[in-house]
């Protein structure tokens, strides 16, 4: 089990997404009811969308939720929001994207991903010293005969995860997702923390689709977001009894990247824990974690 | 020059091609038997050819194999390059059989998803005349035999001690 508290990019460059063809808000402009704008973030340097509540829009401050309603960061910042299921797309190609991380980083996590491959690499002062491609393919998965091969359901892994970069001061990572149809719900980054070797994990959504049966029985069925979640056991060596039970609670109510089995992408899950256990019995502990996904 | 020599070896014909028709576990068996025939037939057409070739194709993946889509994706890849040699071979040597008609653009499972449907169907579909074209190929290459009948009756001179035929 792992877990990734995901920092902030520095010195952002996005190649590749489209960017939105909306105007940039302005104070002196009077915006009728669903007027969308675009508007950066003081802090973040990120654009996002908003849509107004009224007609007659005229002067009232973006935070003021009377008048303007924050629909989501805009199409090449969305990798960046905490939503998982909000893509960065690209209908013409890559996705490139360079940065500085604001911490430590020797974990890259790609999640809800669109793509034929991602790769990451790492730059310092002006040399690569790391560079590593995953391929997305899993249409060999499964695959024994000629029968599955010509027949078989292709499919795209969707997550990607690289832990093995090299931590150096002002690093630079550049992630390029390539392929004709391009998309990134959550590119994270930071310190993987290690929570011990993966004993047991289950793993499920909550799907938040609307499913009303009307007085005949019928269904009328809306498909809408899901989130995942699940449940993982570790085990490590008691002596890290205190450095992990003292760590968890400061991720709590905070939204993390959990990596239930590395090798195991549909345990990649973008969330915060809603609660954990970690036992004692020496030499070893365990730990128990319940992962709360975010749509 | 190229050459044929020992043009008596035993080339089997290629059996009968899968078909999309096929039940899955019939397809399998098909498959597997068609497959390794193309494999073999390469291996035994080029024992009996000097100065041309048939690019080898690799193994084609055994059932069951972990690594099947890789390495049926790279036997696939190779099929038109027997197709440019072996019509490269009959035009050398003039066999009497039509060229290989070019397969369809091979599929991959490990590129355009989106590609692989349409380029599989029409890959498995190409195979029936595949095989009956190699057939018509194996035949005619055997018949081109230095000691048969038919060699005789063409009066193309083989030299059995630079093993090359001349036009007699």
């Amino acid at each position: 089990v792992r877990v990734i508290l995901t920092g902030l990019p520095t010195s952002l460059t996005i190649t590749g997404p489209v960017a939105e063809s909306l105007p940039t808000y302005s104070g002196g402009t009077t915006y009728g009811l669903g007027d969308r704008v675009l508007a950066t973030d003081g802090t973040t340097g990120f654009e996002y969308i908003y849509e107004s509540a009224s007609a007659g829009n005229t002067g009232h401050s973006l935070a003021d939720p009377a008048w303007w309603i924050p629909v989501s960061a805009a199409n090449p910042w969305r990798m960046f929001d905490q939503v998982a299921s909000s893509q960065t797309t690209s209908l013409t190609g890559s996705i490139f994207t360079s940065f500085t991380p604001d911490q430590i980083t020797n974990t890259i996590s790609l999640l809800n991903i669109v793509g034929d491959s991602a790769t990451v690499e790492v730059v310092v002062s002006g040399s690569t010293v790391y560079s590593r491609t995953i391929s997305l393919s899993s249409a060999g998965d499964g695959v024994t005969d000629w029968y599955q091969y010509f027949f078989g359901n292709i499919a795209r892994r969707t997550d990607a995860l690289f832990t093995d970069l090299p931590s150096y001061a002002g690093q630079q990572i550049r992630v390029t997702l390539t392929g004709t149809n391009v998309a990134i719900g959550t590119l994270g980054f930071g310190y993987g923390y290690d929570l011990g070797t993966t004993t047991e994990l289950s793993v499920g959504i909550d799907d938040y689709s609307k499913k009303q049966a009307d007085q005949f029985g019928n269904y009328q069925i809306v498909q809408r977001a899901y989130a995942k979640n699940g449940s993982f056991t570790s085990v490590f060596p008691a002596e890290r009894f205190d450095d992990i039970a003292g760590l968890l609670p400061k991720y709590r109510a905070t939204p993390a990247i959990w990596i239930g089995d590395d090798d195991s992408a549909a345990s990649y899950i973008y969330g915060f824990y809603s609660s954990h256990r970690v036992k004692r019995q020496d030499p070893i502990a365990t730990l128990t974690l319940d992962i709360k996904g975010l749509t | 020059m190229p050459s044929i020599v020992n043009g008596g070896a035993f080339i089997p014909l290629i059996p009968t091609a899968p078909a999309a028709s096929e039940s899955p576990s019939s397809f399998v068996v098909t498959a597997n038997t068609f497959f390794l025939s193309l494999y073999l037939m390469v291996r035994e057409v080029n024992s009996v050819l000097i100065g041309i070739s048939i690019t080898a194709l690799p193994a084609p993946p055994a059932a069951a194999d972990s690594g099947f889509a890789g390495s049926a994706d790279t036997f696939v890849a190779d099929l038109p390059g027997l197709v440019t040699d072996v019509n490269a071979i009959i035009s050398t040597f003039s066999l009497p059989c039509s060229s290989i008609t070019a397969l369809p653009t091979t599929p991959s499972r490990g590129g355009d998803p989106v590609n692989f449907p349409g380029r599989a169907a029409a890959e498995v579909a190409a195979l029936p005349t595949l095989r009956t074209q190699l057939n018509a190929f194996i035949t005619a290459l055997l018949a081109y035999n230095p000691n048969s009948t038919r060699f005789d009756a063409t009066g193309v001179h083989w030299d059995s001690t630079t093993h090359t035929w001349d036009a007699g």
